[in-house]
């Protein structure tokens, strides 16, 4: 118990509304700045070629959540990796709105500058391809892919649908047969997953009966109430239910059975080749230079080697990843193409996209 | 008693000294961030996570359970003296206790919310204590269908709010339905007049609506007052404490409020706000002098405050018993109990009695704490009053402009307030009730969804509204509230005894 370190005015500050930090923030630029030159302490420790770059002030990361929600917990666990660890001086801001266009905006039009990154998942992709928002994931610098949270198909335990195989057979004879949640998006990977596997069983994927709620817990208590026959959704909704003996989770549509259930097959190994992750990957400002990029892989790399990062992938069920922002830029682009094919398939592309 | 022994094992958890520092902490916390407008407990829990990582799980939870709570107590302090709710369970509270500041009875208003908040959040605990096991799968009964009845009944309390003509009620409240359907329609994933606008796809959130018709409204109508030189200076009427009469009045609204609020919050959903509106309309319902609210009822401040505190211990219910979060802050502490490695459930309570036990008695001492807390403090809130209302007015524009850009931080949501103020002030031009547009606004985008809802799940089967005990309860209790106007003057004459009020 440290009821000292948890009241430091420091920490206090880090608990402030976005508004109240500017002023702490300018106070520990000069304090991490005073640090650095005095100790000569170098904040990175990438090969210290000419034109290595670092930041030079405090780096905003952006979050499309409202604090609290989705990938606001993880860009907090990296703000706190990153000042523990002195990596990196970061502050978190959340510009909630429009799906994460908002804060993909607000980053991208931050041209060449480093000290703007943001936490993305695939509405990056989904949102412009529905016509949604112009905004594509060219119009900023593609950085580093952090990993994934398995998405898993659940029903209650009372259900009689017992394996994916009877969920897919009913699929098959009628899509319109069940009701089904993704959550609280339409058109969302988590809606694909649903669309892939009608698609594999040779049902029309825009006769699914799709009912979205406000999110993924109030998905689960519908599926728990019996009001609805199943949701798809990142599998930190059901994990819990399961563990409780309320709910049964059919697969989870990964390349590999995921740590945090490991009695729990993939749709793969039941003969549906389903792959759909959830993903994140983070994003900079359009036109960022090439030691930049450097900088922040390395950031990124060093990152997720940290016991406190391997920590949070476990307790959040996510599974380990780690791609340099190379990789992640192809990756993206293949996910482009595959989220715009089933979503010709569902009719829920904007035309010309 | 099986409960009560857990129980006093919990009093002795909760008793622990540092547990005690950290309830008052919670508590303390909780009252500041419900006195600011905007910024509200789930995001100030949220906020607090990450530096509660090295605390015990215990010590950590009890304070934010406190912040939690402890919002409820705050939020009616600027609901009723300067006409800002702090929270969007606090707007019920700002029609009458504005109402009854302005005729110098702030202290009364202050006192009774006080109050109210300390019998309805202790007695909502001992419900919580109680019923805890006992009710978990009742939150599980209620899917779409028996929300969108619900939003249905309480639809029907809009008669209360609609103030001598029902016309201007109707208009108000049909704006607020139009309002709650801009931004991306869950249900086909189409956006409705957001004019291409991202600031607009997650619709206008409630609490800049709210601050915009209430609390910037209130500074263009000061304004015009003091341009036109007719502001006055309140005057305190009476003592800062209740008169026997106020006392009187306010016991059955507590507790109504209390039984209202605990239930509501039980239910997933908007359950605290929409409490304090069922409350106000029973109130008004039950009064004999309904003409009279909205004019600084102390029955309309009673009730929603006992209902929103009520509402808390209720919600710990399914979260406590199924791990299921029926709100926004209940999702974020959802969160934090996760991140202890700990799973609200049934196993919990067996698992881990002391904490769950341990949990509920600090809530005991909590409300107390913010008694002792609150009630000394009315004598300094109702000084805010004495501020000359040139500075008065600008410190209500600063708070409420933080309130709001500290939530989302985005400048587009002032101009959403400022725009919203403006209407306000229009309204009260031309005497347009506001108190329909903020309750359309609440429940409308609800009851949509949950009538598509209910409708793609019974393939478009109108017949799902009437197939559960709990739906044609509600269709009833909606067809009783709307006949009762027709009903109530002829029973009123049948009734013996004194029937002039």
């Amino acid at each position: 118990m440290q009821p000292d370190s948890c009241m430091s005015p420091k920490s206090m500050w880090s608990a402030a509304p976005a508004v109240l930090r500017q002023v702490p923030r300018a106070m520990n630029r000069m304090a991490a700045l005073t640090a650095s030159a005095l100790l000569g302490v170098a904040l990175t420790s990438a090969p210290a070629h000419a034109q290595a770059w670092k930041p030079n002030r405090t780096v905003e990361l952006v979050v499309l959540a409202a604090p609290g929600g989705g990938n606001d917990k993880a860009a907090r666990a990296l703000q706190k990796i990153w000042a523990d660890n002195k990596i990196v001086d970061a502050v978190v801001t959340n510009r909630v709105g429009g799906g994460g266009t908002l804060a993909y905006t607000y980053v991208s039009q931050k041209t060449g500058d480093g000290h703007y990154i943001a936490i993305a998942q695939a509405g990056i992709l989904t949102n412009q391809l529905a016509g949604r928002t112009n905004l594509t994931y060219n119009d900023l610098t593609v950085l580093p892919y952090i990993g994934t949270e398995p998405v898993s198909l659940s029903v209650r335990t009372e259900s009689p649908i017992k394996t994916l195989k009877d969920f897919a057979d009913r699929l098959r004879k009628d899509p319109a047969s069940l009701t089904i949640s993704p959550g609280s998006t339409l058109a969302s990977t988590n809606h694909f997953v649903v669309a892939l596997l009608a698609r594999a069983v040779g049902a029309d994927p825009r006769k699914l009966r799709m009912v979205t709620f406000g999110g993924g817990a109030e998905a689960a208590t519908n599926v728990l109430g019996g009001h609805i026959d199943a949701m798809v959704n990142a599998s930190n909704n059901a994990v819990p239910h399961m563990q409780s003996g309320k709910m049964r989770i059919l697969g989870i549509a990964s390349p590999k059975r995921a740590a945090s259930m490991p009695d729990v097959p993939t749709f793969r190994e039941m003969g549906f080749d389903v792959i759909q992750d959830s993903w994140y990957v983070f994003l900079g400002p359009r036109g960022m230079t090439q030691p930049q990029i450097d900088f922040w892989d390395d950031v990124f790399a060093r990152t997720m080697k940290t016991p406190e990062w391997k920590k949070f992938v476990a307790e959040n069920g996510w599974e380990y990843g780690f791609m340099p922002s190379r990789e992640t830029a192809a990756f993206l682009k293949k996910e482009h193409e595959e989220a715009r094919g089933i979503m010709s398939d569902l009719g829920a592309l904007k035309a010309g996209q | 008693m099986d409960a009560f022994e857990h129980l006093l094992n919990g009093f002795s958890v909760a008793t622990q000294p540092i547990n005690l520092a950290y309830v008052f902490l919670g508590c303390l916390l909780g009252t500041v961030i419900g006195v600011l407008p905007g910024i509200g407990p789930a995001a100030a829990i949220a906020l607090l996570l990450p530096i509660t990582y090295g605390i015990e799980p215990t010590s950590s939870l009890i304070m934010l359970c406190g912040i939690y709570y402890g919002a409820m107590y705050g939020g009616s302090t600027t609901s009723i003296l300067i006409n800002t709710p702090g929270e969007s369970s606090s707007v019920m509270t700002a029609l009458d206790g504005y109402a009854m500041a302005r005729s110098g009875r702030a202290g009364a208003a202050l006192a009774i919310s006080a109050i109210a908040s300390f019998v309805a959040g202790t007695a909502s605990v001992v419900l919580l204590s109680l019923l805890a096991v006992p009710l978990a799968g009742f939150a599980l009964k209620f899917g779409p269908a028996e929300y969108f009845t619900l939003m249905l009944f309480a639809m029907t309390s809009v008669a209360a709010l609609t103030g001598p003509s029902l016309a201007k009620g109707l208009l108000s409240m049909f704006l607020g339905l139009m309002f709650a359907t801009i931004g991306i329609d869950l249900q086909s994933g189409q956006q409705r007049f957001t004019f291409d606008m991202p600031e607009l796809q997650d619709g206008i959130g409630f609490i800049v609506v709210v601050v915009g018709l209430f609390a910037i409204a209130e500074v263009f109508s000061g304004l015009e007052d003091l341009v036109k030189g007719r502001s006055e200076i309140i005057r305190m009427s009476g003592s800062l404490w209740l008169t026997r009469d106020e006392w009187r009045r306010s016991v059955m609204p507590i507790v109504r409020g209390t039984g209202i609020g605990f239930f509501k919050g039980v239910l997933p959903g908007a359950g605290a706000t929409i409490a304090t509106i069922l409350s106000y309309s029973v109130e008004r319902m039950l009064s004999r002098d309904k003409a009279k609210f909205g004019t600084g009822m102390i029955e309309g401040v009673a009730g929603p405050e006992a209902a929103n505190n009520a509402s808390t211990g209720g919600a710990m219910v399914p979260l406590l018993t199924l791990g299921v979060p029926g709100s926004g802050s209940t999702a974020v502490l959802l969160a934090a109990f996760i991140m202890y490695g700990l799973q609200p459930g049934p196993l919990l309570f067996e698992k881990r009695p002391d904490l769950v036990w341990g949990l509920i008695a600090s809530m005991y001492i909590g409300n107390l704490v913010l008694l002792i807390l609150n009630l000394p403090l009315v004598g300094v809130f109702v000084r805010l009053l004495y501020i000359p209302i040139g500075l008065l007015l600008p410190m209500v524009v600063s708070i409420s402009a933080i309130g709001i850009f500290a939530v989302n931080g985005n400048i587009f949501e002032l101009y959403v307030a400022l725009g919203f103020g403006v209407i306000g002030y229009v309204f009260r031009k031309l005497a347009i009730p506001v108190a329909p547009l903020v309750l359309a606004l609440v429940l409308g985008g609800m009851m949509e969804q949950s009538f598509r809802q209910a409708m793609t799940i019974s393939g478009a089967d109108p017949g799902v509204f009437v197939r559960s005990t709990i739906c044609i309860a509600l269709l009833s209790a909606s067809a009783l509230a709307l006949s009762i106007p027709f009903i109530a003057p002829l029973l009123r004459r049948f009734a013996p005894g004194p029937a002039t009020a």
